[in-house]
């Protein structure tokens, strides 16, 4: 379909053409929009000249979206499509009546007997070659009328031929797509919606292409422009990435810590003989390096007294960290992989969790400083094809509107990991399913990845990095881009040092 | 002229309720802060030694205790590390020693930190600890008959607490 429509451009530029000029000369002379001359000439030759321009524009404009657009929506193409060439076959019939067949009957004086109205001593095609400026025979105006007819025959048949095809092959995609609905179990809606979504899919591939070729291009070229290039692009990239960050922090600071969210304690609750005991901070203390961080948290659950002996609110932070100080084995304090509870050796569960995107890059990548970056990764020994980005994480489980373009729901299902990864949680995560310790984990697996203070040493000279921060692939050690990462260090003495480190 | 078979030398420590207890120095030196009192006092002084914060039920306790350790080395820096403090092992003695009711419990390890009797003070510590340890807030209360005086609401709030939070 989308070759017959180039193929008919110029026939139909050329039959509108045609028309045009003849309707032309026809509204300005009232002579020969009616008596003596056929009133179906002027009525045939307008609505040829409108119908003409319509269809050739249309024609032209349904083009490329007649060709990518999918079943359903190609039948509105063929229903209009099926429009003009009835117009057209009409118009076209209705020429036969006062046109010539052939050019042979405009030879001689062919135009001077065609047609001639008794009691008149000019033809139409006279009559108008004589109030036309450009074709002034009789002989030439017939031949042009000819023409026009000619034309139109071909553009009918090519036309009904386009419009036929066009609903025919819809009609049929959508039967094929209906029954492979019904085989695939898919409903109506979204069989719809996926055929929507086909048109900005193919637009986004002919844009892709169309990037590869300077792609294409540009690794052909010497590693030492290549990589300049890149380093650079990716800099800027990674600017660009920080730019949204700074007023986020400084809201940040500017919170109340713990605003409203923590226990504001009371009455103090009935006084108990553990509370009086445990009320002694030395004692408690003393208490407390014989447990393990979970413990205290559960004691501090008991009763309001209890509570207020063990997390006092006047004193909170400062009890949390004397527990964290006191609480677990030594050596082997860690946190608890989902909450913030401490946990050591002795008091770790391990749960095989499955891996996701956000906990790949989490576990996989680490980060470089810009001169380490250049040094051992922008400078490869063979890197001629290879783009040297890591492709080994996971697509997200929940793909945008874009990713979606070009993979189905299903794609983005399947190429999820299903190796399990050991994390380490406390007794309180351990009593929760797999689905909600991953689920409470999420949020702050992507809060720690943003993170400009993770991870704020460079892997390879040890430095902190307070500038551009490149995340290296673990596995295949090539640079992570996703825009999950901090793409700048944190500034300061220390680069923002971890107090704690994450399971 | 000291003999092997001289009379071991006696103090008397005078209870809050204001009893008198009789009872061997090595024995009470095992309190530190007996021990400091009595080298103050000067090496014969037969005074008795006030003790008003531990009562008589209490302070036989604890010299009991004291009775059955009065051999044991003195407490060293290296006793200190953390894995002397981790170590929830109790001696069978010390474990029977400290099957009382919880009130003498506690009253024990206060005496003992009154008194400066750092094992006691250790294994006193250590039994309430494993009293706790393991336990969900049910089995702890069960375990010192404590009411839930929380409402359903606190809990669920203090249990928040602990969620990772981006602001914290």
């Amino acid at each position: 379909v989308g070759v017959l429509r180039f193929a008919i451009f110029v026939p139909f530029g050329v039959y509108v053409n045609f028309a045009k000029s003849h309707w032309n000369t026809i509204k300005i002379h009232d002579l020969l929009q009616g008596a003596p001359y056929s009133p179906l000439i002027a009525k045939g030759e307008r609505l040829a000249a409108t119908w003409g321009e319509f269809g050739f524009y249309w024609n032209f404009a349904v083009w490329i979206p007649a060709i990518i657009i999918p079943a359903p929506f190609s039948l509105v193409f063929g229903i209009v499509d099926l429009a003009v060439a009835v117009m057209i076959g009409i118009l076209t019939n209705l020429q036969t009546g006062y046109a010539p067949h052939s050019r042979d009957k405009c030879a001689g004086s062919g135009p001077h007997y065609w047609q001639l109205t008794p009691g008149t001593n000019e033809s139409f095609f006279e009559a108008s070659a004589r109030l036309n400026a450009t074709k002034t025979s009789a002989g030439r105006m017939c031949k042009s009328y000819v023409e026009e007819w000619k034309y139109g025959v071909t553009l009918s048949f090519f036309y009904t031929l386009i419009a036929a095809t066009n609903i025919i092959i819809s009609v049929i995609l959508c039967v094929i797509a209906a029954r492979e609905s019904r085989r695939r179990q898919r409903s109506f809606r979204e069989w719809l919606l996926e055929a929507i979504i086909s048109f900005p899919r193919f637009i986004a591939v002919v844009l892709y292409l169309l990037w590869c070729i300077p792609v294409a291009i540009f690794r052909c070229l010497p590693i030492g422009i290549k990589s300049r290039t890149r380093y650079t692009r990716r800099i800027a990239v990674k600017t660009g990435q920080r730019l949204s960050t700074p007023h986020e922090i400084k809201l940040r600071k500017l919170r109340p810590n713990h605003p409203v969210m923590r226990y504001q304690g009371g009455d103090g609750g009935e006084p108990t003989g553990l509370a009086d005991f445990l009320g002694v901070y030395d004692i408690l203390m003393l208490v407390a390096e014989n447990l393990h961080y979970t413990d205290i948290v559960n004691l501090s659950l008991v009763s309001k007294s209890i509570r207020e002996a063990v997390l006092p609110v006047a004193d909170y932070d400062r009890r949390l960290n004397h527990f964290k100080m006191y609480t677990c084995q030594a050596r082997s304090r860690k946190q608890c992989w989902v909450c913030t509870n401490q946990i050591c050796k002795k008091c770790k569960h391990f749960r095989a969790l499955k891996q996701t995107t956000s906990y790949f890059h989490l576990d996989t990548c680490q980060p470089y400083c810009s001169s380490c970056y250049f040094t051992h990764i922008q400078l490869p020994p063979q890197p001629r094809v290879d783009p040297r980005v890591c492709r080994c994480a996971p697509p997200s489980p929940t793909p945008s509107f874009l990713q979606r373009l070009f993979h189905d729901k299903q794609y983005f299902i399947n190429a999820q990991h299903t190796k399990h990864v050991t994390r380490m949680v406390c007794r309180e995560c351990n009593r929760y399913l797999d689905s909600e310790l991953l689920e409470n984990r999420e949020k702050r697996t992507r809060a720690e990845l943003r993170n400009p203070g993770r991870e704020g040493k460079c892997v390879k000279c040890e430095k902190w990095i307070k500038g551009v921060k490149w995340w290296v692939c673990g596995n295949c050690k090539k640079e992570c881009v996703a825009r999950c990462h901090a793409p700048w260090g944190k500034k300061g003495k220390s680069g923002g040092q971890e107090t704690q480190e994450t399971v | 002229m000291a003999t092997s078979t001289e009379a071991p030398k006696t103090v008397t420590l005078t209870t809050s309720d204001n009893a008198d207890i009789q009872v061997e120095r090595e024995v009470a030196e095992r309190s530190i802060l007996i021990k400091n009192l009595l080298e103050d006092l000067g090496g014969d002084s037969n005074e008795a030694i006030p003790i008003p914060n531990v009562n008589e039920a209490v302070m036989k306790k604890v010299l009991e205790w004291c009775e059955q350790h009065r051999k044991d080395p003195p407490a060293s820096q290296d006793d200190d590390s953390d894995s002397r403090k981790k170590s929830t092992d109790i001696d069978e003695w010390d474990q029977k020693f400290m099957q009382v009711d919880q009130e003498m419990l506690f009253e024990i390890i206060l005496a003992a930190n009154y008194l400066d009797i750092k094992a006691l003070l250790d294994v006193g510590c250590k039994t309430v600890a494993n009293m706790i340890k393991g336990k969900s807030p049910d089995e702890i209360r069960k375990t010192f008959n404590i009411q839930n005086d929380f409402t359903p609401e606190e809990e669920d709030q203090i249990r928040r607490e602990n969620e990772w939070a981006e602001d914290r």
